[in-house]
């Protein structure tokens, strides 16, 4: 077990294995070596913590999702990890489904949770799956991007292209459009 | 802290390397000024496939995923000669022409492979009733983009006749010099109906001439 301080003093004890998702943490713990010391996270509060070390709510779980799915490793024996784990390689299809119903439950956190939870698993270093599948469409088309528009209103961006910068652009890459 | 994130270039960065190919040339860019001015990055360009990667590996030579769906002809790395008017006439391009036909058309600077393919061998073969002719040329430090390669191929296209494979280098496959190798064929019979041509809509309003410096044909005849 690893104990963990956030930013707002609070204390988690975490499995190891679950920890060292986080690459950061990882390191800190080749560093150190064992020890009872507690690791503090000071960009990192306790309501953010959770939501990315929580199996089934965090998004190291999809990170882990994505890990025992491309190696092919055993299963892991947890009643905390989601049912996810204990199915078979072959089922590519249910698999597909569940980490898109995942998703959308996960999309629904308030904005500023989402920036919070972006910025932490950036900082602990366990970005790629989890900030990639919020920028493509996990609700509906499992494959396809989140349009520009879409993109736009889920983190608050501003359209600041003038329409002819805008169409420039636009006609550059509109070969690459899917269809 | 909300849009920190977003709005910080080099975390934007880090998560936008992580899209697939065609969003982060489709969608990315379209957001706002500060995600296209982040696309525009050194490693986000490499990731587009738009500047060489100096540490791809030249023996794990990786194809450009894109084009290679975009382009099937010219990626399908078969012994058919699976080439021809017909395969380019179904591309994707087909499709929306006008896209793919204007001369700023992003597919164009695209390299076909990182590292970037910089010598080709094309070997061309005509073959009639009398006999065969046989020509050879090495086309060397290319960096070798889309638009190139499409140019240099395409003028061969003639007729219905023509046929065409790129056969590439990954270690084993090619013998001899060359990244790739582009052999282009035509077998000549008395019956070949040599009035379907590559329609105008094939042409890239960005075509370059190639200089292709071939040797002298040589003809062996039939016997």
């Amino acid at each position: 077990m690893v104990l963990l301080v956030t930013s707002d003093n609070e204390q988690f004890q975490t499995e190891k294995d679950i920890v060292e998702r986080s690459v950061l943490i990882k390191n800190m713990l080749e560093d150190v070596g064992e020890s009872d010391q507690p690791i503090p996270l000071p960009n990192v509060s306790s309501s953010v913590l959770k939501k990315v070390t929580q199996p089934s709510t965090g998004p190291t779980e999809i990170d882990v999702r994505g890990r025992y799915l491309s190696t092919a490793s055993t299963t892991v024996e947890s009643p905390s990890r989601p049912p996810i784990l204990e199915q078979s390689q072959d089922e590519t299809r249910k698999r597909t489904t569940d980490i898109s119903e995942w998703d959308q439950k996960f999309i629904t956190v308030d904005q500023e949770m989402l920036f919070e939870i972006i910025l932490a698993a950036n900082y602990l270093d366990i970005k790629s799956l989890l900030c990639r599948r919020w920028l493509q469409d996990g609700s509906q088309h499992d494959q396809g991007a989140r349009p520009p528009e879409e993109i736009r209103k889920l983190f608050n961006i501003v359209n600041d292209f003038t329409p002819e910068e805008e169409a420039q652009i636009k006609k550059e890459n509109e070969w690459a459009e899917d269809r | 802290m909300s849009a920190e994130v977003i709005s910080t270039p080099e975390l934007l960065e880090q998560i936008l390397v992580h899209l697939p190919i065609r969003d982060l040339l489709v969608a990315a860019p379209l957001v706002s000024k500060t995600w296209h001015a982040v696309t525009l990055s050194p490693a986000l360009q490499r990731a587009l496939f738009f500047e060489p990667d100096p540490l791809a590996s030249a023996s794990t030579r990786v194809k450009n995923p894109l084009l290679a769906e975009t382009f099937p002809p010219f990626f399908e790395d078969d012994p058919h000669w699976s080439g021809n008017l017909e395969a380019i006439e179904s591309m994707p391009w087909s499709k929306a022409p006008d896209a793919f036909k204007r001369q700023e058309a992003s597919w164009r600077r695209m390299l076909v492979t990182q590292p970037p393919a910089q010598t080709m061998v094309i070997e061309q073969e005509v073959s009639g009733m009398a006999g065969i002719s046989e020509r050879r040329a090495v086309l060397k430090d290319l960096s070798l983009r889309m638009g190139v390669l499409y140019d240099t191929i395409v003028p061969f296209i003639e007729d219905d006749v023509v046929c065409f494979r790129i056969q590439w280098h990954n270690g084993i496959a090619l013998e001899g010099p060359g990244d790739l190798k582009l052999e282009v064929g035509a077998g000549y019979g008395c019956m070949d109906d040599l009035s379907r041509t590559l329609g105008g809509r094939f042409h890239s309003d960005g075509e370059k001439v190639i200089e292709v410096p071939f040797g002298k044909w040589e003809t062996r005849m039939w016997d």
